[in-house]
């Protein structure tokens, strides 16, 4: 029983070892402002907090604070004598100390200890990348990603994700779901135009958002095209391009749930994609490559189009619930012909 | 749909119909979209183009 935790022991003392050289010899590279610790104190860093993980857990803090001292010391004195206030050294000493405790802690640890470890590395080495990327980024851009973030990784997961009695079955996750889509797409294509120009930006926006949601893709083009009307010729092939993207997909569907049905299904559908393709291939070609589009884009992020778009598409939700209730299976054609603007396109990126 | 022509409650050709329409009245939907939303010159070139697509879906349903 105890072989292989003490194998696997070793193992993992020289994979502290290695992230903490990995970031060391990163530092040491760097040589920014006065380097009082690079590929030989990493390790140690990354190995002290292996061992007392290992060994003595409880005492992790203890560790941790007995460092803090020589490194802050060592800040202080880089402080004064090069002028440099920078933390990145020390922050990345503190971090090493816990990854090396990661890789010890469990399987799961020493995976994502790998993980930070190499991500941490590039992070540190594209220092003047980063910095340049920031520079450019403008006031509103930084207040739109600030809001973006909000809705994403803030509202998202605070919403239930269950069917709401008061909201007549609803799920407002699944809805709010819809408000990031468009949202993400809006902004994804407004940085992909300030990127690679705003005929392509556009265009990429739509082949990529029709993986995500055809629906929330035509929003966002058709928000962004009320605002910019230059822009239509390609906004256009972005939402027939989302559109089309969803025959393919239906076609999967069919293929996993009934696949004695393809034969008959692909011949409909694949035609529809093939002449989708061929008008889109037109668009594209006929849409003129406005230089000044670029300037129209101005808004990175609004809030308000897309949260009355999640109302809308509440509302059209019940709808295609009432519909499916009062048609049943009897009315097979109205059903589908309500049906899918909700479970179509909805279903295969609702999981 | 195809879980309905699965369990038999109905025939190939119903469910074939059935799915195309969906499909169809997804892109529509996608051109009351533009209008909606956007501009007229944006609904009326998506309403082409979604439109010639969806003829063409009906006609080689019926055939």
């Amino acid at each position: 029983m105890l072989d292989p935790i003490i194998d696997s022991l070793l193992l993992r003392f020289f994979l502290a070892l290695g992230i903490g050289a990995l970031i060391g010899l990163e530092r040491e590279h760097a040589e920014s402002g006065g380097i009082f610790a690079g590929s030989r104190t990493f390790p140690l860093f990354a190995v002290i907090g292996a061992i007392t993980q290992a060994f003595f857990p409880t005492l992790l803090s203890v560790a941790l604070i007995a460092l803090t001292v020589p490194l802050t010391v060592a800040y202080a004195a880089k402080a004064v004598t090069k002028g440099d206030i920078g933390l990145t050294t020390v922050t990345a000493s503190v971090l090493t100390v816990f990854l090396g405790a990661l890789t010890v802690h469990s399987q799961q640890g020493a995976t994502v200890a790998v993980l930070i470890g190499g991500v941490v590395t590039v992070l540190l080495s594209s220092k003047t990348v980063i910095h340049r990327l920031v520079d450019q980024v403008d006031e509103s851009e930084r207040r739109a990603s600030l809001k973006f973030i909000l809705v994403v990784f803030v509202v998202l997961p605070l919403l239930p994700d269950r069917e709401l009695e008061v909201l007549y079955g609803l799920n407002p996750r699944f809805i709010w779901l819809m408000v990031v889509f468009v949202t993400g797409l809006s902004f994804g294509a407004y940085i992909l135009t300030r990127s690679i120009g705003a005929k392509r930006g556009i265009a990429l926006t739509g082949i990529l958002g029709g993986f995500v949601s055809s629906t929330a893709t035509t929003v966002s083009m058709a928000e962004r095209t009320s605002e910019a009307p230059g822009i239509y010729q390609i906004s256009s092939f972005s939402i027939v391009v989302a559109s089309i993207v969803m025959f393919p997909r239906a076609l999967v569907e069919v293929a996993v749930v009934n696949p004695s049905l393809l034969s008959a299904v692909v011949v409909p559908l694949g035609a529809m994609t093939v002449a989708g393709s061929f008008i889109a291939g037109v668009a594209y070609w006929d849409s003129t490559t406005v230089t000044d589009i670029e300037t129209d884009l101005k808004n990175p992020f609004r809030l308000q189009p897309a949260l009355f778009f999640g109302a809308v598409f509440a509302v059209v939700l019940l709808g295609s619930e009432l519909a499916n209730t009062w048609f049943g299976e009897s009315g097979i054609y109205a059903t589908a012909f309500f049906f899918p603007v909700s479970r179509m396109s909805t279903r295969s990126h609702s999981h | 749909m195809s879980r309905l022509a699965a369990e038999g409650t109905i025939s190939p050709e119903v469910a074939t119909t059935g799915i195309v329409i969906g499909a169809i009245a997804n892109t529509l939907t996608k051109a009351g979209l533009a209008w909606l939303i956007g501009t007229q010159q944006l609904g009326r070139r998506v309403t082409v183009a979604l439109g010639i697509v969806s003829v063409i879906g009906i006609t080689v349903v019926l055939l």
